[in-house]
């Protein structure tokens, strides 16, 4: 009887004491951030309608203005995530395209994309602190190779969704 | 006429334990037993053919020769205890670098020494910064309320016990979140966001298992494990780091106690 007490004190304490802090270490994915993809658009002769074709130039680099750091560099992809500016309104990024839409025509392009967004600051727990989603609310763009863009999810979390469509 | 009145209060004691079969037998086996000795011996009354009237009042009568050992058995108070809790406070000292700061004390009535109505009550305080440096400040009351019973089957007039219970668990406290940093690698941007003077209810339910020592006269030492199941689990916008009480907000958590206390 008096060993198990022991035992049982002992037990006790350990879960009391050893079992119960919780982690300092924030488990939760944070990754927050808009994913664009590339697109031209493929005209379709017999249903004369224009189809969105995934476009991959032959090389692509992309910036936030203002930041020395590239984000993609010379890279070969048909997608970028963007990351927005936590603590500001709206990011500015630069991409600067190489691509040869055929055999004489090698294109050199740089087009600005502004975007403008809502943040809403979410507190996940103390190791997390606040996650900062946004809501898209408006695009600007130059149009040196940039056609145009698609809005498909104005909701960016920690989600990896497609966010809007490059059209060029 | 005093041992009559004795045995009367003692049957009315009895019946509100809840055990009046059992000693209603108990005290016909008495009479059964002292109907073979002599009228005079029990000063008993006798009727015309010199037999002995076994009535109501004899049976009564013949029950309180043994109006202690009676009354041993059918005592259903047997004592308030007072306990403070020596676990928290130390751990909080050199456990939790004084960031938990808990103090409680809990009182419970000693029924027929196996059950234990239970109420402890308490106050904690938490100041508690985070790796990334954001920080809880909270601090709230919380109250249990619940009952423990004596698990030892032998020795429960000893004073000493081995406990298992239940607990139902309450806490209101104020607390603040504040310096969270929110932090953008790469457009190098930082912004710092608080939310002060917020209010938290929490409930929670406990299974309790321990010990309880009788040391010298009144005085008592104890120890209790809780196992603990929070009830309000719905996640709110801005939830508590810790709850008074409950211990740190996780769904289930431990909790240990070890007590000194006084019995009156």
């Amino acid at each position: 009887m008096q060993r198990s007490t022991i035992v049982l004190a002992i037990v006790s304490v350990f879960f009391a004491t050893c079992g119960c802090a919780p982690d300092e270490e924030c488990r939760k994915e944070n990754i927050i951030r808009m994913k664009a993809m590339l697109y031209t658009q493929s005209f379709n002769e017999t249903k004369k309608t224009y189809t969105p074709v995934e476009h991959t130039p032959d090389s692509l680099s992309v910036w936030g203005l203002g930041n020395d750091s590239l984000l993609y560099d010379r890279a070969q992809t048909n997608y970028v995530y963007l990351p927005l500016n936590k603590n500001a309104a709206s990011s500015t990024f630069v991409l600067h395209y190489w691509y040869s839409p055929d055999e004489n025509t090698h294109i050199d392009a740089q087009d600005t994309l502004v975007v403008s967004y809502v943040n809403t600051n979410t507190y996940i727990s103390l190791e997390c602190g606040c996650f900062v989603y946004q809501t898209l609310q408006d695009f600007q763009f130059t149009r040196h190779a940039l056609d145009s863009i698609e809005v498909l999810n104005q909701q960016v979390n920690t989600f990896d969704e497609e966010h809007i469509r490059l059209y060029y | 006429m005093k041992n009559i009145f004795v045995c009367i209060i003692s049957c009315g004691l009895l019946c509100i334990s809840g055990l009046p079969a059992q000693n209603v037998l108990e005290a016909d086996s008495v009479v059964q037993d002292t109907v073979g000795l002599s009228p005079a011996d029990l000063s008993l009354p006798l009727d015309t053919a010199g037999s002995v009237a076994v009535t109501d009042t004899v049976a009564a009568d013949v029950a309180a020769t043994q109006p202690e050992q009676l009354d041993e058995k059918t005592k259903i108070y047997e004592g308030t205890t007072l306990k403070l809790d020596l676990f928290n406070p130390l751990y909080a000292f050199f456990g939790s670098s004084g960031e938990i700061q808990a103090y409680e004390a809990l009182v419970h009535v000693n029924l027929l020494n196996k059950y234990f109505p239970t109420i402890e009550a308490g106050y904690a305080h938490v100041s508690h910064t985070a790796k990334n440096e954001a920080a809880f400040n909270g601090g709230g009351v919380f109250a249990r309320i619940g009952a423990d019973f004596n698990l030892m089957k032998k020795n429960q007039d000893a004073g000493n016990f081995f406990l298992g219970g239940l607990r139902f668990g309450m806490a209101q406290q104020k607390y603040s979140i504040t310096d969270i940093y929110i932090t953008d690698g790469y457009w190098n941007t930082t912004q710092t966001i608080s939310f002060p003077n917020s209010t938290k209810f929490d409930c929670w339910a406990e299974l309790v298992g321990g010990a309880h020592v009788k040391i010298y006269k009144g005085l008592n030492m104890g120890w209790s494990v809780r196992f603990k199941f929070l009830i309000t689990r719905k996640e709110e916008v801005l939830h508590t780091w810790y709850i008074p009480g409950y211990g740190y907000k996780t769904n289930t958590t431990f909790g240990f106690n070890y007590y000194i206390g006084y019995t009156f």
